[in-house]
């Protein structure tokens, strides 16, 4: 694909993301006039809009921007390493355990929800190694079917684990039950700017991975001609988009499609390069994401649907349509 | 004596040898079912013997006694043993059209489309008896579109699998979408019935999946042996004047309407229609009409048995049997995917 070609999509993306960050802050249960938007970011403090906008979609824009590029470049770095057009966070069992151990910590645990993030990466952590060690031990490898398979029973037997403890424990049930629909609402950022510094480690070492990646596409053999070593490549690539997924998880919830559908976009509209697509995914996940969350914003006023509700209803056809494609070898 | 012959007289004593291991593993089964039924039976928050229970359920007896039986547990029992029959005819029936042991409704999506219908159905607050009918069109309409997808040559196993987990994603999001919406009443109802609860069933529920299992046991036992003939391969079963492309419709919409009638009745129990027709296969041997009643005597077994788990295990707090067969079954499940892989 052209560079001026890439160049234009990453601009457009750029835009996009843009647009997405300001409806995020704008529209809401109350659509508020985007004069008094600009007021309240430079610091004017005197109406309700004023606050509405600093106390609450502030956050949650943030929140969106930081999981959603999280989870696009989790993706990008999944599917690459595996070299399986299904690979994503939730198909690695990531998400799915993830949510499991902050239910566990914060239910049964008691422990306030501030220590969610490290729940979340030993559970995304342990999900990760249950998933990929049952769909890896085939004959045919890291198989597509064997990996959404895998996924899908991780992912139903936790969840039912899940219900199992919220049944039990109603108390914990009011708490969690937003969480784990995947919400932006009433994110607590302070909780999770400690992992910033982590967040920013992964993404410059996902950058890094870029041309490794790109050798690995065409094949180990080939790789290991052009100077790579594939097994760290792909260590390297899943300890990073393991360490994405978890803050992603941490910070929203368990977010499906995301990071299944993003990298998929993104190698539609720059090609399969590692570097444009690292940077149309940190682009194009927080703009998804963020839609998503306005688009539940609006569609139950005055209440609101969870934005992962929204990217399941736009990402599973995306699956679909992925899987109908029929140069995709399953 | 010809070599033919010779071959023959072993073959033939090995197929009477796994007959006669089938109908041993049915009868122990039967008498396994029923004797978990008669516990079941006893079981409950007001202490009754055995002996009380065999009377009571024929009108013997104290009167209260014979009321909680007859009305209470009776129904109860019944309608878990025809849910998981259902269930485990269904899986049966999908993991043999899609050659995919890991395929069953609740993983392609047929029991989501059955679960948003009747939520969907709960939030129009349709009249109690619209809800089975509610979910088994949504059951329909999810294999429907399966099928859809699926389209030309899209028979072939995996793709098909992938489709449904597509399908039951979006099913899944719809019912978040649709239980957000509810008004807090009904959200309850939504909620219990999602978990998949046997509790409070009735006597319409149990009549209900009765006459449902009553046309659709028959229909799958035929279209058991036409899958057979297509278990030889698409191209041999041609050869053999089998029309692949019907039964393989006819097999979907059967699996379908079983699947159906078991999320009507009491709500998506997950995994007993995929572990049950595994179970089954490990102890009545490959023979495909053996399979199958012993995937449903299994499926019945299971359903019974976590309902009696659900009951008692954290009493007095209950939990759905669907929590119960999903969070103890889906172990069962990834060792199965651990060990067909390094088949």
């Amino acid at each position: 694909m052209s560079r001026p070609r890439q160049l234009a999509v990453i601009a457009t993306s750029a835009l996009a993301l843009a647009a997405a960050l300001a409806a995020s802050v704008a529209i809401g249960s109350v659509t508020l006039p985007l004069g008094d938007v600009l007021d309240a970011l430079k610091g004017a403090n005197d109406a309700e809009s004023h606050l509405i906008v600093r106390e609450l979609r502030v956050p949650r824009t943030v929140a969106g921007l930081v999981a959603g590029a999280c989870l696009g470049v989790s993706g990008v770095l999944l599917q690459g390493a595996t070299r399986n057009p299904l690979a994503s966070p939730a198909m690695l069992g990531i998400t799915a355990g993830a949510g499991f151990a902050v239910v566990v910590t914060v239910a049964l645990l008691g422990l306030p929800s501030g220590h969610a993030v490290w729940a979340a990466f030993g559970g995304g952590a342990a999900g990760f190694g249950i998933a990929l060690l049952l769909a890896g031990s085939g004959r045919d490898g890291l198989s597509p079917v064997r990996l959404a398979l895998s996924g899908a029973i991780v992912s139903t037997m936790l969840a039912a684990w899940t219900t199992a403890i919220l049944t039990l424990n109603e108390y914990a049930a009011e708490e969690v039950r937003d969480w784990l629909a995947g919400s932006l609402a009433g994110r607590d950022i302070t909780a999770v700017a400690p992992l910033l510094p982590l967040v920013a480690a992964a993404l410059i070492l996902a950058w890094a991975l870029a041309r490794p990646l790109d050798a690995l596409a065409l094949g180990d053999e080939a790789a290991v001609g052009l100077g790579q070593r594939p097994g760290r490549v792909r260590l390297a690539a899943a300890v990073a988009a393991l360490a994405l997924a978890a803050v992603a998880v941490a910070m929203a919830g368990p977010i499906a499609f995301v990071g299944l559908a993003v990298p998929h976009i993104a190698r539609f509209l720059v090609g399969g390069g590692h570097r444009a697509l690292l940077v149309a995914s940190v682009l194009l996940g927080p703009a998804l994401l963020l839609v998503a969350d306005v688009i539940g914003r609006i569609v139950a006023r005055p209440s609101e649907v969870q934005a992962g509700v929204i990217t399941a209803l736009i990402g599973a056809p995306v699956l679909v349509r992925i899987v109908m494609n029929r140069k995709v070898a399953l | 004596m010809t070599s033919a012959e010779a071959t023959a007289v072993p073959a033939r004593a090995a197929i009477r040898k796994r007959a006669l291991r089938g109908r041993i593993v049915v009868t122990a089964l039967l008498a396994l079912t029923a004797a978990v039924a008669a516990w079941a039976l006893a079981l409950g928050s007001s202490e009754t013997t055995l002996l009380e229970v065999v009377g009571a359920v024929w009108g013997f007896g104290d009167s209260g006694q014979v009321f909680i039986v007859q009305q209470l547990r009776l129904p109860r029992v019944l309608t878990a043993l025809l849910v998981g029959a259902a269930l485990g005819a269904s899986g049966t029936l999908m993991q043999g059209l899609m050659r995919n042991p890991l395929a069953s409704p609740d993983v392609v999506g047929v029991t989501g489309g059955a679960g948003l219908a009747a939520v969907l159905a709960i939030g129009a607050s349709v009249p109690p008896l619209g809800l089975p009918v509610a979910a088994a069109a949504g059951a329909a309409t999810a294999t429907g579109l399966l099928y859809l997808f699926s389209g030309r040559g899209g028979t072939a196993g995996s793709r098909l699998v992938l489709i449904g987990i597509g399908i039951h994603a979006v099913a899944s999001a719809g019912i978040a979408l649709v239980m957000s919406r509810l008004p807090v009443g009904r959200l309850g109802a939504a909620e219990v019935w999602l978990a998949g609860s046997l509790h409070a069933r009735n006597w319409t529920h149990a009549t209900a999946a009765a006459i449902g299992l009553a046309i659709a046991l028959p229909a799958a036992y035929w279209l058991l042996r036409r899958l057979s003939v297509l278990e030889l391969g698409d191209d041999l079963a041609i050869g053999a004047g089998v029309h692949v492309r019907h039964t393989r419709t006819a097999l979907l919409a059967m699996s379908a309407v079983l699947a159906g009638i078991a999320v009507a009745v009491a709500g998506p129990i997950a995994f007993v229609a995929l572990g049950a027709p595994h179970i089954a296969r490990r102890i009545a041997g490959p023979t495909r009409a053996a399979t199958l009643t012993t995937a449903v005597l299994v499926g019945s077994l299971l359903v019974l048995a976590a309902d009696i788990i659900g009951q008692r295990l954290f009493a007095p707090t209950s939990l759905a049997a669907g929590v119960v067969t999903a969070a103890l079954g889906a172990p069962y499940l990834l060792w199965l995917l651990h060990r067909t892989g390094k088949r």
